[in-house]
């Protein structure tokens, strides 16, 4: 079980992989649109009045093209013989666990507890928050959290197999192309829309 | 091939570092089970068998498979990459007991 959340890259082929970060990136594009979120970064997800399915998987074209592409480089800057496969596996793959992140959106949950929120933003209301409205989203920052921590397990562990990483080099060799991924998919993501 | 396999799974494990100082071993008899001629020396372990037994065990399967990565981690449900890297740990190592 261990291997399948955290090290699926060690033990099943490139096809598989592939085959199953396909799917789940397409039924991630149907979950986003459906449930009004949408990716504007590798570690950013906002919530909209509306969005198209187009949107939703060009912007998840954009967000792993990003991701492979600075993933890649790191990789090939580590070990010279890393395969382009094992690192769009990784972005495919590393990315599901954000997937679950729009399901606390069902009936636009966050989105309506957010703006609620924002109208004690003042220091004087801020004491009269609605519980209510506070509890799904200290719910939902706690399992962002979680989130973003298998997120980024997966991801580093499938670099590492790609690229036969080791030690702290390794780490923020990674780290740094995560941070650039980020960066340049908003941009992208900002002007293309 | 498996009974050979299964034959070096049953062999003693041979030491080639000392369980005292850790430093590498080297042969100082060698003995003819026929005869029970016996040779003294100091003779080097050559540089495989200075590796650990499941490094071993992989070069031996790496030969039995012709080389095929592919076919190693299809044999050992393993992704190629971690069957690369693996090769490659196991070269670097032979590369520093070369030196």
């Amino acid at each position: 079980m261990k291997t399948l959340l955290f090290k699926p890259f060690e033990k099943y082929s490139e096809q598989k992989l592939l085959i199953t970060g396909v799917i789940a990136t397409l039924i991630g594009a149907l979950i986003t649109y459906l449930l009004n979120c949408k990716f504007i970064g590798v570690l950013k997800m906002t919530f909209v009045d509306y969005t198209s399915i187009g949107q939703s998987i060009l912007d998840s074209i954009i967000i792993l093209s990003c991701l492979s592409l600075f993933l890649f480089f790191a990789a090939k800057y580590i070990y010279k013989n890393t395969r382009l496969i094992d690192i769009i596996v990784t972005a495919l793959v590393g990315f599901i666990p954000l997937y679950t992140l729009p399901i606390f959106n069902i009936n636009d949950t966050i989105k309506i507890a957010t703006e609620n929120i924002l109208k004690y933003s003042s220091p004087e209301l801020a004491n009269q928050i609605p519980l209510e409205n506070l509890t799904p989203l200290i719910l939902f920052g706690l399992f962002t959290i979680l989130i973003i921590i298998w997120f980024i397990t997966l991801s580093y562990n499938g670099f590492k197999t790609a690229s036969n990483a080791k030690g702290t080099k390794a780490m923020v060799v990674f780290g740094i192309a995560l941070i650039l991924a980020d960066i340049v998919s908003r941009v992208l993501i900002h002007y293309l829309n | 091939m498996h009974r050979i396999t299964n034959l070096l799974h049953q062999m003693k494990k041979l030491p080639v570092n000392c369980p005292s100082c850790e430093n590498p071993l080297v042969v100082s008899q060698l003995s003819c089970s026929e005869c029970e001629t016996v040779i003294s020396g100091s003779y080097s372990l050559p540089v495989l068998l200075q590796l650990s037994k499941e490094d071993q065990d992989f070069i031996f399967e790496f030969i039995l498979t012709s080389g095929s990565l592919k076919k190693m981690a299809a044999k050992m449900e393993k992704s190629y990459p971690t069957v690369r890297n693996k090769l490659d740990d196991i070269l670097e190592k032979i590369n520093n007991l070369k030196n």
